[in-house]
């Protein structure tokens, strides 16, 4: 159940942290304007591309700590099976934090940007 | 020869925008292809990889600062530093030409130092912060002895501004002392 709704969730996520003008491009660079307007799509698409990757990353790895998990139940180890938990959790945690924190990041980071000192 | 300079001035501060919006999206993928790799890298359970992983979106969050906080006052500085109109005579205009630009071209050279290094980042290398700072560095060494050479190079070809005269060939670069 988990695993069927959590790649929509991400994805969505996902979708929000594009659509807050994280890569949306302002129309300026002048003569650089056409480069940086081809730059910006690549990236666009770069960003969505490692997105899906990592969501597909993320359930792997949650697919594999929880077969870790059941094979420690199976010998009846407790540590084992508490591992495979925290990684699972972990997993998780690193994936939202990520997918919310880089957004706001970047969003910091681009009223950061400095006009040109000379 | 002024609006020479303010027309490759304005070429320059167009590549500063340009080269700041890349680094602002090389950085957010830089972080994002990071991820991806700690994420793997803790499903493998490869403890260096994910080490390894964090310190690079640490070394892409601080170089972004080093660009966009720490590289404009270093700039400004050392622009204000080098003679605006050095010697005097014809050599002063070709003086100001430089002056003007050695600072624009330092700036934008440090800024794509440190847009190559986030941009390696991004595609799924390392971020290496020493050799982008190292770089930096050399550019600011650079527009600090051209900004003492220019003004020992006017007085080597005016002779001094008081004592400037011209040779009867017209020749700008053979400036005879009056005394």
């Amino acid at each position: 159940m988990f695993f069927v709704f959590a790649p929509n969730v991400l994805s969505s996520v996902m979708d929000k942290a594009v659509m807050a003008g994280l890569l949306l491009s302002d129309g300026g660079g002048g003569i650089f304007g056409p480069i940086l307007d081809q730059i910006t799509g690549y990236a666009r698409d770069l960003w969505g591309v490692f997105v899906g990757l990592i969501i597909i990353a993320a359930t792997l790895g949650m697919i594999v700590a929880v077969l870790r998990g059941a094979g420690g139940m199976l010998i009846g180890g407790s540590k084992e099976t508490t591992v495979a938990l925290i990684s699972v959790v972990g997993i998780v945690l690193l994936v939202v934090v990520a997918f919310v924190a880089i957004p706001q990041l970047a969003k910091m980071i681009t009223d950061l940007k400095p006009a040109a000192p000379f | 020869m002024g609006d020479t300079l303010q027309i490759i001035l304005n070429v320059l501060r167009q590549a500063w925008g340009a080269l700041t919006l890349f680094i602002v999206s090389a950085a957010a993928l830089a972080m994002l292809a990071k991820t991806l790799s700690t994420v793997g890298a803790s499903s493998i359970g490869a403890r260096f990889m994910v080490w390894e992983s964090l310190a690079t979106i640490a070394a892409v969050v601080i170089l972004v600062l080093v660009a966009f906080v720490g590289i404009p006052p270093i700039v400004r500085a050392v622009a204000m530093s080098i003679p605006g109109a050095p010697g005097c005579g014809p050599i002063t205009e070709l003086g100001t030409f430089a002056s003007g630009l050695i600072a624009a071209i330092a700036g934008v050279r440090m800024m794509l130092a440190i847009a190559r290094t986030i941009g390696g980042a991004a595609i799924g290398g390392t971020a290496e912060v020493s050799q982008a700072l190292i770089e930096v560095v050399e550019a600011l060494f650079g527009m600090l002895l051209a900004g003492v050479a220019i003004p020992l190079i006017a007085m080597f070809f005016t002779g001094g501004c008081t004592h400037y005269q011209l040779p009867r060939s017209g020749n700008p670069f053979w400036a005879m002392p009056t005394h």
